[in-house]
């Protein structure tokens, strides 16, 4: 019991890990070549939205893996990127790569706040208010049509050509590179992250917030710093699925996409952010099977969820941990 | 070192520490005692700004800590352990105390520097198993170990324990007597609740007693042991030893 067993440790930059595991991770990067490979419109926007979810879960498993915090505001902050980088561009011109940069600063700035107002709060109360706050901001975004259109749905302009990426026609394979990269950029910035003393602290507080006040953590700052960053993520993602989607409604903000995130957060595995990738897979892939039942994937979705939650009750992330790792 | 002055906290009507005025010294170990629901564990919580008191001042080293943070109060040195064990399951031992290494100091310190002084205190309470163990899987007398050396790690002046000997066996406790004993001959002074009169008799330099909230005596185990109104509120028969 207890022997640590030493591995070759490989660093890529802050990165580290085992070399055994590096050798598992390469094979499993090759599905990411798919895409490239098929070169069919179906299978990248599959990927395309496969991997939204998946960063989506993974910023949203900051949250509910590493603090225990189940934000049930999440998608507000997904539409406040989503509107930000949109509105910026077709008001003001301005390019949707500095715009989605904004759009997930304010959603970061509005989380730190609404973080400091409910946290302090504990278990259903603040989820409640988080679910409030964006239903509330939904409703605004909804009735200022002058300004967002409301339900009549912005018509938002793809993003601008980079060179040669041209992503003027629409073109699948260059968006699929585009979400791949922003996932990567995701996963690797959170995965860092919640190795330093922030992730620690996250830890503790989850563990046993009277304890971890105790020894020193101050829980507020912490805890709101979590949800800063949990939403820029939100902001940025939501700025890519602005410009890919390319009509926006408040809907974007309002509970079932919250939902469709925790799904896969909590399917993929908590506390593991890689874990909400594979979720992501999943849902989507059994979305697309299921759409001929419309919106009664809903309730499959609740019923896979109560499935996971009954037999695995920390996902597939932990079976993969237990038999393939 | 630690000034409690006139503390009042009230839970609705009830009032579970009553102006209660003590002193705890640099160097000593503080008893405080008294029978269930004597505001024993309220104090220590108002002392490390768990509950704000409604009335009355706190005072560390000179300084004026009423109404503080309790992650603010432990940076600038009272550390504590709890009655019921309050552990972090998820991390490992290790981790549980680099926790307090990492943010119970006035200084903060990189991690790879909080591993080894988090070895260090976990070596420091003997704490008998591999340090990378999670901590869900430890039992009463090792959770204990780990929150003390989670407190150690955070640099304490002072020592707020609650309850240490409770839930172990005569031969823990007598281990863990030990280890108060060595933290204060390394000048750590230590305020300390225990129920078991035997155990916290022993170890005391001196004791408060406390009684529906109010404080009914304070002394030296000998004066405790026979003062009558202590007999009569807590004890019921003549304590000897």
């Amino acid at each position: 019991m207890g022997e640590i067993k030493q591995e070759k440790i490989i660093s890529i930059g802050p990165i580290k890990i085992e070399q055994t595991k590096l050798l598992k991770i390469i094979p499993v990067l090759a599905i990411f070549a798919i895409p490239d490979i098929a070169k069919n419109g179906w299978i990248s926007s599959i990927f395309i939205l496969a991997l939204l979810r998946g960063a989506m879960g993974a910023s949203f498993d900051l949250s509910a893996g590493y603090l225990g915090i189940v934000n049930f505001g999440y998608a507000a902050f997904v539409g406040l990127g989503a509107y930000t980088s949109a509105l910026l561009m077709i008001r003001m011109g301005i390019t949707p790569w500095i715009g989605m940069l904004i759009g997930a600063t304010v959603a970061a700035v509005v989380g730190f706040l609404v973080g400091l107002l409910t946290l302090r709060l504990r278990g259903i109360f603040m989820a409640c208010f988080a679910w409030f706050f964006a239903e509330a901001l939904k409703f605004t975004y909804a009735n200022l049509v002058d300004i967002t259109r409301g339900y009549l749905g912005l018509h938002v302009p793809p993003f601008p050509s980079i060179g040669p990426i041209s992503f003027i026609t629409r073109d699948r394979l260059a968006y699929y590179h585009l979400i791949l990269f922003l996932t990567a950029v995701t996963l690797i910035t959170l995965y860092y992250i919640s190795n330093t003393r922030l992730g620690l602290a996250w830890r503790a507080i989850k563990g046993n917030e009277d304890a971890a006040k105790a020894v020193g953590v101050n829980t507020t700052l912490y805890k709101t710093l979590n949800f800063a960053i949990s939403c820029f993520f939100a902001g940025i993602l939501g700025g890519f699925y602005a410009h890919y989607i390319s009509v926006l409604t408040p809907d974007v903000m309002a509970l079932p996409l919250t939902v469709e995130v925790l799904t896969v957060c909590y399917v993929g595995g908590r506390g593991t952010l890689w874990g909400s990738l594979i979720g992501g897979f999943i849902l989507v892939l059994l979305l697309e099977l299921l759409r001929p039942l419309l919106v009664i994937r809903l309730v499959i979705y609740g019923a896979l969820l109560i499935a996971v939650m009954v037999l695995y009750p920390d996902g597939i992330a932990k079976l993969i941990k237990k038999y393939v790792w | 070192m630690l000034e409690i002055e006139n503390v009042v906290k009230r839970f609705g009507g009830l009032v579970a520490v009553d102006h209660v005025s003590f002193e705890v010294r640099k160097g000593e170990i503080l008893g405080l005692v008294g029978p269930n629901g004597a505001g024993k564990t309220t104090l220590l919580n108002v002392v490390n700004g768990f509950y704000k008191p409604d009335g009355g001042k706190i005072k560390f080293e000179g300084k004026d800590i009423t109404g503080w943070r309790p992650d603010k109060i432990c940076r600038i040195g009272i550390g504590r352990t709890f009655q019921l064990i309050k552990i972090f399951p998820d991390l490992t031992a290790l981790e549980n105390v680099m926790v307090g290494c990492v943010f119970g100091k006035p200084k903060s310190m990189s991690l790879k520097e909080a591993k080894v002084k988090a070895a260090e205190a976990l070596d420091r309470v003997n704490f008998p198993l591999p340090k990378d163990t999670p901590a869900k899987n430890l039992n009463v007398v090792q959770c204990k170990l780990v929150e003390f050396a989670r407190a150690l790690a955070t640099n304490p002046k002072l020592l707020l324990l609650d309850e240490v000997a409770t839930g172990l066996n005569p031969k823990e406790s007598m281990a863990i007597m030990d280890l108060i004993r060595d933290l204060k001959r390394e000048g750590i002074t230590i305020m300390q609740v225990e129920h078991v009169m035997r155990i916290i008799m022993n170890i005391s330099d001196r004791m408060v007693v406390l009684h529906h909230g109010k404080k009914i005596a304070e002394g030296t185990p000998k004066e405790i042991a026979n003062n009558e109104e202590v007999i009569k509120a807590y004890l019921g028969e003549r304590y000897l030893f």
